[in-house]
């Protein structure tokens, strides 16, 4: 996965160390981490976006273009939002305890 | 076996059935938050850059690795012929500049490696303050000493510094030059490329190896089979105010909106 501002923040170690206990293919396993890498980061900017005043959307998006895994994005954010970084980790937290709940769900 | 005693089995398909609805609500939620400014970058073709995950920028990604590996295949020797010429040198250069925006050079600052391209194999982690201990573990330290940097140790790989012709004269500038050099990493079998650090010297020649990679090296290039010892392009990465981080490059990094 490519190197995001806020992969600090994401701590999805749980998940993986469950997946590792079961059997997949190296493909099966790539694919369930990529779709919940993609719905983490989904999550993950429609907070940021939700908080940031909109004014500000067009700057944070253009400098997320052109270099993803700039620390300084994390600065911008601080600087307009509150609390940012949690907001993130509880975002990321809450999505991660989803999959836990969906892998229980998958577990025969 | 009792029933008892059966391992519980994950139901993959069931998994990522709902993980792709997990994912496709999110999507749909991110659309709507953000208004007609972001999807219109996340919609126009190949603009939305940070995520190889997300559709538009998947397609971007993986034609651009496979376009550098088709490429480097009409440039690059058969295997078994190591030796690149000035003149590929350049266009591998160019082409990896094309494809991710990364200026990578066989030679830099005067320096070359007696091999730009040629076999890597899987090294060991390498210790990374006093004390450390971590799975496949190397027993000695590496030839940068401890490695400190965790990202460096993690993307780290080897190169055979031991046998530069003059390296006995100039050690100690060397030594100094070499010692976390970053190097960008092709794979030219599939176009992954790779920001990477010099942190051990080796392997020693008889190994018909080259260079050495990380385990995180080896399995992000998909070089972790088999033998782990594949073909790779390794250049110098020419980044003298040290923007590039480490890690792979899953896009151009010089494209802007």
């Amino acid at each position: 996965m490519a190197k995001i501002f806020y992969d600090h923040l994401v701590v999805l170690e749980e998940v993986t160390t469950i997946l590792k206990t079961y059997q997949l293919s190296n493909d099966e396993h790539e694919e369930i981490v990529e779709l919940m890498n993609k719905t983490i980061h989904h999550e993950v900017l429609s907070v940021i976006l939700k908080k940031l005043p909109a004014e500000k959307h067009k700057d944070f998006l253009k400098m997320f273009h052109v270099a993803p895994h700039n620390v300084k994005l994390l600065d911008f954010l601080k600087n307009e939002i509150e609390n940012i970084e949690e907001e993130i980790k509880t975002v990321a937290e809450k999505v991660k305890k989803e999959f836990l709940v969906e892998i229980k769900r998958a577990t025969k | 076996m009792t029933a008892l005693q059966k391992k519980p089995r994950l139901d993959t398909e069931l998994l990522r059935a709902r993980l792709k609805l997990k994912a496709y609500a999110s999507e749909k939620k991110l659309l709507l938050t953000s208004g007609v400014l972001a999807s219109t970058l996340f919609l126009s073709a190949g603009s939305f850059m940070p995520l190889p995950t997300i559709p538009t920028h998947q397609t971007t990604s993986i034609s651009a690795q496979q376009s550098l590996a088709m490429s480097l295949g009409t440039i690059l020797p058969p295997v078994g012929d190591w030796q690149l010429d000035n003149e590929k040198e350049k266009k591998i250069s160019e082409l990896i500049k094309k494809s991710f925006g990364v200026n990578a050079r066989a030679e830099l600052e005067g320096n070359r490696l007696n091999n730009s391209y040629g076999r890597m194999g899987a090294e060991q982690h390498l210790a990374r303050f006093p004390g450390d201990v971590v799975e496949n573990m190397a027993l000695g330290l590496g030839g940068c000493g401890y490695v400190g940097d965790f990202e460096v140790e993690k993307y780290y790989v080897a190169v055979q510094t031991l046998y530069l012709p003059d390296w006995k004269e100039r050690l100690k500038y060397y030594v100094g030059w070499y010692r976390f050099r970053k190097m960008v990493i092709v794979n030219p079998a599939n176009g992954k490329v790779m920001v990477t650090a010099v942190a051990d010297a080796g392997p020693s020649w008889w190994t018909g190896k080259h260079f050495g990679g990380s385990p995180e090296v080896m399995k992000y290039l998909g070089i972790d089979y088999g033998q782990q010892n594949h073909p790779v392009v390794l250049f110098f990465l020419d980044d003298p105010e040290g923007k590039v981080p480490l890690g792979p490059i899953e896009y151009n990094i010089e494209k802007q909106i």
